[in-house]
């Protein structure tokens, strides 16, 4: 790994990264440290905030401003010191940028080949969660620490109140009515265990019927050999006559676990000589089983209260084990909320976290008690069944699960239904191992996701390869327009009307170093839904600029139609690309055309008729592709301000022998005249297509049957083969 | 140059070390008990002997069944602020470890004892014996109030003093 790469693309992509990440990073280099890339805002804010004086150098001097990173330096330099070493990371310390925002941050400390590196990660995002989940604890911890000190307080007491009534003349006669109505419990014996005085909350505690009674000579030593185990010393101590007392386990007389505070505190007569012991008890078993929830806490998500990823894998893992041992299935249903995010962008945190528990609530509704339900994080769960019959079963399970999920959920003024993709895979046969069954769970739930959403996937080999693929895809992507692996093809589409109009549509083609030629349909939903579409849309909007002026100066003046996404409406400034893109390549607007899809008047339509107006006024022309596919409503068409319509190849294919088709591609052709808006017909494979739209009015087809997509250089030479020869 | 000094706060989960940091530094109380995690970095000035002093206070995560003290963060603290919750008895048990741990990472250092909530009288659970088995110098023993401020300012201003003595502060 390069540091300091010199080339300039990864220094962008390194510094992309960290910044995504939220890290500052620096390199320790002679007792200085030197920042890789941009620090965040967040952390030049804290560090001007934090150090004396104005920093001028590329130094920075961490251990000036933040005493935290002066200290973690020491062991830092342990790191830097050798190679090989594991990187050290500091635990969390916070910083106020002011009196409301406090900033999370941890320190890590590695050694990547020779540099020396120091990561400031923020973690303040992560650490509500965390601080919540050691607060519920800490809570509940104080609250057993505080009960078991007042059980011990009032023992202590107690004791000390019967000893003084002993002493006043050296008899417990007549101590019964002092104990019988006290809660704690109360034994007398002489040393040699024989009783003399308990009460009613010692037979409660250990449900003794009435012949046992008294008769418990045996009661001390039952007492003194159970808490042997954790005190090995407490025969020698009620020996030696002294006072003890702690916590153990015993049995009552139903052979039931129970827990138990003692303190057995010797009497000694006028003699000084051992007579009696008074031992005070109380059932501390409700608190030992808290003590145990507060461990349990930790691996409880705080809001759903359903079990985390840690407690899920563990689960996972100990009964894969126990169903390896029996020879047992067991299944695992992966499931992710559809468009959380979404929901959570729109509704805020807190009604996230709502809908979360609702969906948590209606999970338990829908499985047995012994099924495993545990909450991954985010917007995913799983949920693992035991001893599975059949995949039919299964698929009930998993239906009823789909089926309660998709209910209305109701936020006060208003409701909101929710869905679910789950997928399936079961042990043994989709994994022999947690982490296989996990992955190839989350493969089915990935491929039931690309199935349409709220619905359930077994795990396939089918699934998984597609998936697979399509993450190829997705990564692909990624570095595609880097590598220059994009091509634009050029589809001519021919005038009926008019001659030596020349109208392209640009197509863009993916090639793959690894899986070839790439075509849209297979990798635009995916660009769509990761947002680089954005950047190929610029991409094409350029190169097809390019190659209008390249055909203008080759003496072809052609309109060149691009393809812009709904995306590029939404989360990029459209208008200002395309006037850049016109002014730098000095392309008359005219020549440019842009296409738009119906589902980009989906989120606003108001928006989009005023961005499409602004690009109108810059001169470019507008039109409306696949029109037929989506939600095409004849009359919304008057309202948006397009010079083209392109009827979808799926109308055309069927013409002219299905009537139905037929009168659909009649009555868009009508309206559109009527409105002034030219017709395109795309995807025209056969003369009798052609005849028959000739025959309707339509102003322009496209289609194999006039020219497969070209290259530039397959254009120009079209170009130059239709030029009337001199 | 201005001296400045390194102050670790350490204890048993929620005995007030965040309490008392916010009474010293901010004057603020709250009743609310708001678990630290990991480290909070606070910084106070202090006079002495005409001369300021600037205390870096290092709040430090409580020790629970969660926690331990990570003992690097000891590293080069001058003074130990050691609070136990004289309502909580097993506080006093994590002192004495923590006593234990600072005395085999640190030297050169000195401590003061900060029995805290010393105004929840009824619910005090620390008699003198208790309190003298630390085995800390009785000068360096306060009761403290971060609810009430009682003592809290004379404990930390006695660190101070422990740990510049006049020959240090004069330089």
């Amino acid at each position: 790994m390069t540091i300091n790469p010199g080339d300039n693309t990864e220094k962008e992509l390194l510094a992309g990264i960290l910044l995504q990440l939220d890290i500052a990073a620096f390199e320790y280099i002679e007792g200085k440290l030197i920042p890789i890339s941009t620090p965040p805002n967040w952390f030049d804010e804290l560090y001007l905030l934090n150090i004396d004086h104005q920093h001028k150098s590329s130094e920075y001097l961490l251990s000036e401003a933040f005493p935290f990173i002066e200290n973690f330096i020491y062991d830092a330099k342990n790191i830097w010191q050798c190679s090989n070493q594991q990187p050290l990371r500091s635990g969390l310390w916070s910083e106020c940028l002011d009196d409301l925002y406090e900033l999370n941050l941890e320190a890590i400390a590695m050694k990547i080949g020779n540099h020396s590196l120091l990561l400031i990660a923020n973690e303040t995002s992560h650490f509500e969660l965390r601080r919540k989940v050691y607060q519920n604890a800490r809570n509940l911890a104080l609250k057993n620490e505080r009960l078991e000190s007042s059980i011990q307080l009032h023992q202590r007491q107690l004791q000390q109140q019967l000893e003084k009534l002993y002493k006043k003349d050296n008899s417990f006669d007549g101590v019964d009515d002092d104990i019988e109505n006290e809660s704690t419990a109360v034994l007398i014996c002489r040393h040699d265990g024989s009783v003399e005085v308990f009460n009613k909350a010692l037979i409660d505690i250990y449900a003794m019927s009435e012949e046992t009674r008294l008769s418990e000579k045996s009661l001390l030593k039952k007492w003194s050999e159970e808490a042997e185990r954790q005190y090995p010393e407490i025969h020698r101590v009620l020996q030696s006559g002294q006072h003890w007392e702690g916590e153990f386990e015993t049995f009552d007389n139903n052979h039931r676990k129970k827990w138990v505070r003692l303190m057995i505190a010797p009497v000694f007569d006028q003699n000084n000589e051992l007579e009696h012991y008074i031992c005070v008890a109380n059932d501390i078993s409700n608190i030992k089983l808290s003590a145990k929830e507060i461990e349990l806490l930790t691996q409880i998500d705080p809001n759903t209260h359903l079990p985390n990823r840690r407690s899920f894998w563990n689960y996972l893992t100990e009964q894969i084990d126990k169903s390896q041992e029996t020879g047992t299935s067991l299944a695992l249903l992966y499931l992710d909320l559809d468009h959380f995010k979404q929901v959570n962008d729109d509704l805020g945190p807190e009604q996230a976290d709502f809908l979360l528990n609702a969906v948590a609530n209606r999970l338990k509704q829908c499985l047995k008690k012994q099924d495993f339900i545990a909450h991954l994080g985010g917007d995913e769960f799983a949920v693992v069944i035991k001893n599975i019959v059949d995949q039919q079963s299964l698929s009930k399970i998993a239906q009823r699960i789909r089926e309660n999920i998709y209910r209305d959920i109701s936020f006060g003024d208003f409701t909101l239904n929710v869905s679910t993709s789950i997928g399936i895979a079961i042990y043994p046969q989709h994994g022999l191992k947690p982490n296989l069954l996990v992955k190839n769970a989350d493969y089915a739930m990935y491929h039931a996701k690309e199935m349409g959403r709220n619905q359930f996937q077994f795990s396939s080999p089918y699934s998984k390869r597609h998936i697979k693929r399509k993450i190829h895809i997705e990564q692909g992507l990624k570095s595609a327009l880097s590598n220059n692996e994009f091509k634009l093809l050029y589809q001519p589409q021919i005038s009926l009307e008019k001659q030596g109009q020349h109208r392209i549509e640009a197509l863009i083609r993916w090639h793959h170093p690894n899986h070839g030629t790439i075509t849209p349909a297979d990798f635009i939903s995916i660009a769509e839904e990761s947002g680089i579409i954005i950047d190929i849309g610029r991409w094409v909007l350029e190169t097809a600029c390019k190659e209008i002026k390249s055909l203008n100066k080759k003496g072809y003046s052609a309109k060149i139609s691009i393809n812009v996404s709904p995306k590029q409406f939404k989360y990029s400034s459209i208008i200002d690309e395309v006037k850049a893109a016109l002014e730098y390549y000095k392309v008359d607007p005219s020549q440019l055309e842009l296409e738009v899809t119906e589902s980009v008047f989906l989120d606003d339509l108001e928006q989009v008729i005023k961005q499409l107006e602004l690009l109108k006024g810059l001169g470019v022309t507008l039109a409306l592709d696949d029109f037929g596919t989506g939600y095409s409503s004849l009359n919304y068409i008057k309202q948006l301000p397009i010079d083209i319509l392109k009827i979808d190849r799926s109308f055309i294919s069927e013409l002219p022998f299905n009537r139905h088709g037929c009168t659909i591609v009649e009555s868009i052709i009508a309206m559109s005249h009527q409105l002034s808006i030219e017709v395109v017909a795309e995807g025209i494979e056969t003369k009798e297509q052609l005849e028959y739209l000739r025959n309707l009015g339509c102003d322009f087809v496209q289609g194999y049957l006039f020219y497969a997509p070209l290259s530039s250089e397959e254009l120009i030479s079209l170009y130059q083969s239709l030029q009337p020869k001199q | 140059m201005r001296l400045s000094k390194k102050i670790c706060m350490v204890g048993a989960f929620a005995v007030g070390k965040t309490s008392l940091v916010r009474r010293f530094v901010d004057s603020i109380f709250s009743e609310k008990y708001h678990t630290t995690i990991g480290v909070k970095i606070d910084k106070r000035q202090v006079e002495l002997h005409e001369n300021s002093v600037q205390l870096i206070l290092w709040d430090i995560e409580g020790v629970d069944i969660f926690t331990d003290l990570n003992a690097s963060y000891l590293r080069g603290a001058s003074g130990i602020i050691l609070v136990i919750d004289g309502t909580r008895p097993a506080t006093l048990d994590t002192a004495k470890e923590l006593i234990s741990l600072i005395e085999n990472t640190i030297s050169d250092y000195r401590i003061v004892v900060l029995f805290n909530k010393h105004d929840l009288e009824q619910e005090w659970a620390m008699p003198a014996a208790l309190t003298d088995s630390l085995n800390i110098d009785k000068d360096s023993i306060f009761f403290t109030s971060a609810k009430t401020g009682e003592n809290v300012e004379e404990a930390f201003q006695h660190l101070t003093e422990l740990i510049c003595p006049p020959e240090v502060v004069d330089k």
